[in-house]
């Protein structure tokens, strides 16, 4: 059954079933203790910070001058920031940003990488090789830097973020599509609906895209926690997302200034990072087992 | 493979030429500019912020004056003159070259000898208790901010513990010593090397697990060979090839890492000359080191790309692994 890596997932809903924890086969999803793990602290996340407003008993920027870099008490239970503000609160609210940023980023991968690597693979020929170049050409330019000077030019809107980090990562998925698609043009079913006269677009997205999402969901899993790294790099050094809107990247913007006064408010947003990437690698490492992927 | 390396070659001036034109026209569209934080306080009539960008043709329209950055580049590798300043680019990049090599090199070495060697045991004893612990340290390291693990081990080492200096190359006042040096160089070099160690590792386990279930390995156990030699003569040369293709592949990505490292720890090189630019909208600077840096990431991809190519007869040339492709096979 998997003589192709991606022949087993034929129709979509086998492909996505170990997800949905419908089938739980040895080597699937929960075998490992890790991923379901991980997958759990994802929704805690998740959940916490939509409540967020529920939740948090002070005002996300309202400044206390009078407390300022405050050790943990009772009313800060992670003390305060170098303005007074409560870092817990703004923790919380930042975990929102933080993901939206992250998925919106992926999204906007997602949505490039698919469509050139699904034109670069049923097209081939010249479309191929002009997406072939393209591809070469963001692997082969330092991004980062790149990406710094694109964000500062952004002036620090907020939307700028996820176009920018999206925008330079989608060559991954862009390879991953392309690659599955080149030998799904032989196939039977393919020709079948061709002569059925089914158009070039209806091809590709009822027939062969529908096989190539396994291998996109796990790109997207892994994907988000590199986003959330490269944004958390960019706030951090004041070229991401800019105060007062709070980013687990930008919370730290002073923190080598204040870290002998307030560990924790430099230390917690930072562990917050860590450990949702963490999580999202390991569900990005068990979904690829779950889906048997081969990369 | 000549005509492939002909075409490798040509194609770099292309793709540096581009860059700049991209990086050129993003500095251009910031709000604020140079003349802006130039002229920094509010003083400054309008007449001389006019005669500041006319000094530094910052009046002309835009086309103009890359093609005048441009020929000065191309002709006498004259990068211009920092805006803050007044140095040229090229001295100052020349002057924080060392500074960066000297961590660059410091953590390529380090990321190299110990991730190969945590995937050479990890490979050796796989699913033993040491294959689970370097295979957690390496999904961790891959998922761990690089300025947080600089915060954090500054937080521990220098100010807890007191053992190390928390940033600078050397400390000031002091007589110059190798041990201060060292000293200083610790905590950045293992900040920066942490996400590499953790890709080598994991690619060095995948490579040579994937040598062991070769017919060849079999053959070298089936003569009786002592297992050391199996893995080191027959299994690691084997794998070791393509992990050197990734390594090369991968040393542009420390001038990534260097921009966080180096801004995170004061360390006085290239990233935080780069950094230090974009805030002040020095656009010489910033270009100076984008250009610098895209040129010698291609020449290493390059590099890279031709090694793989060289090592495996059934790659044809191009077909490498990308520089992101770290994945560890679970099979």
């Amino acid at each position: 059954m998997r003589d192709n890596a991606y022949g087993a997932f034929a129709n979509l809903g086998s492909a996505l079933a170990p997800v949905r924890g419908v089938r739980l086969d040895g080597g699937g999803f929960f075998a490992s203790k890790g991923a379901a793990f991980s997958l759990i602290l994802i929704l805690l996340v998740l959940t916490v910070s939509a409540l967020a407003p529920l939740l948090m008993p002070h005002e996300r920027d309202a400044m206390n001058l009078d407390s300022i870099l405050a050790p943990p008490s009772a009313e800060h239970v992670l003390g305060t920031d170098d303005l007074g503000r409560d870092v817990f609160t703004r923790l919380i609210y930042a975990g929102r940003f933080s993901m939206l940023v992250a998925l919106c980023s992926v999204a906007i991968a997602l949505a490039i990488g698919v469509l050139l690597g699904a034109v670069a693979g049923y097209f081939g020929g010249a479309a191929d090789a002009a997406i072939a170049v393209v591809i070469d050409l963001f692997l082969s330019v330092p991004v980062f830097l790149v990406l710094l000077v694109a964000a500062s030019a952004g002036g620090g809107r907020i939307w700028i973020v996820p176009l920018v980090i999206g925008g330079t990562s989608w060559m991954e998925t862009a390879r991953v599509v392309r690659s599955i698609l080149i030998p799904l043009r032989e196939e039977g079913f393919v020709e079948a609906a061709r002569a059925a006269g089914a158009k070039d677009v209806r091809i590709v997205v009822r027939h062969m895209l529908p096989q190539a999402l396994p291998a996109v969901v796990v790109s997207a899993t892994v994907g988000f926690a590199q986003a959330m790294l490269v944004e958390s790099a960019l706030s951090f050094l004041g070229f991401g997302v800019q105060p007062p809107v709070p980013t687990w990247g930008n919370m730290l913007q002073n923190a080598h200034v204040f870290i002998g006064r307030a560990p924790l408010a430099a230390i917690v947003p930072g562990f917050m990072i860590f450990i949702t990437c963490l999580s999202f690698n390991y569900v990005g490492e068990g979904l690829r087992r779950a889906l048997a992927i081969e990369r | 493979m000549r005509k492939h390396l002909a075409r490798r070659l040509a194609r770099i001036v292309p793709i540096v030429v581009l860059i700049s034109i991209v990086t050129f026209a993003l500095l251009h569209l910031a709000p604020g500019g140079p003349a802006g934080v130039l002229s920094g306080s509010a003083r400054m009539s309008e007449s001389d912020l006019a005669r500041i960008r006319g000094n530094l043709g910052l009046d002309k329209p835009l086309p103009v004056q890359y093609l005048l950055w441009f020929k000065k580049v191309f002709l006498g590798l004259d990068f211009g003159n920092s805006y803050a300043t007044g140095e040229p680019v090229a001295r100052m990049i020349l002057d924080r070259l060392p500074a960066t090599l000297e961590l660059m090199g410091a953590a390529f070495a380090l990321a190299l000898i110990l991730g190969v060697s945590m995937g050479v045991v990890s490979a050796v004893r796989r699913d033993g208790p040491l294959d689970q612990l370097f295979s957690l340290v390496s999904v961790a390291g891959l998922s761990m901010p690089v300025f947080w693990l600089a915060l954090v081990s500054i937080y521990v080492f220098s100010l807890k513990l007191g053992l190390l200096p928390s940033g600078g190359r050397e400390t000031i006042g002091a007589p110059p010593g190798f041990l201060d040096h060292l000293r200083h160089l610790v905590l950045p070099a293992c900040a920066l090397s942490i996400g590499f160690l953790a890709s080598w590792s994991r690619y060095t386990r995948a490579q040579l697990l994937g040598a062991i279930r070769e017919d060849f390995v079999r053959t070298a156990r089936a003569k009786g060979l002592s297992e050391t030699s199996v893995i080191w003569k027959h299994a690691f040369r084997n794998a070791a090839l393509p992990v050197f293709a990734v390594v090369v592949m991968q040393i542009p990505a420390l001038f990534t890492g260097a921009v966080i490292t180096e801004t995170v720890f004061s360390w006085p090189g290239m990233g935080r000359l780069f950094y230090e630019g974009l805030a002040r909208h020095d656009y010489p600077r910033v270009l100076g080191v984008v250009v610098i840096s895209s040129f010698l990431i291609i020449v290493f991809n390059a590099i890279g790309d031709l090694l793989y190519a060289a090592v495996d007869p059934r790659i044809s040339p191009g077909g490498a692994p990308s520089a992101v492709d770290t994945s560890a096979e679970d099979a």
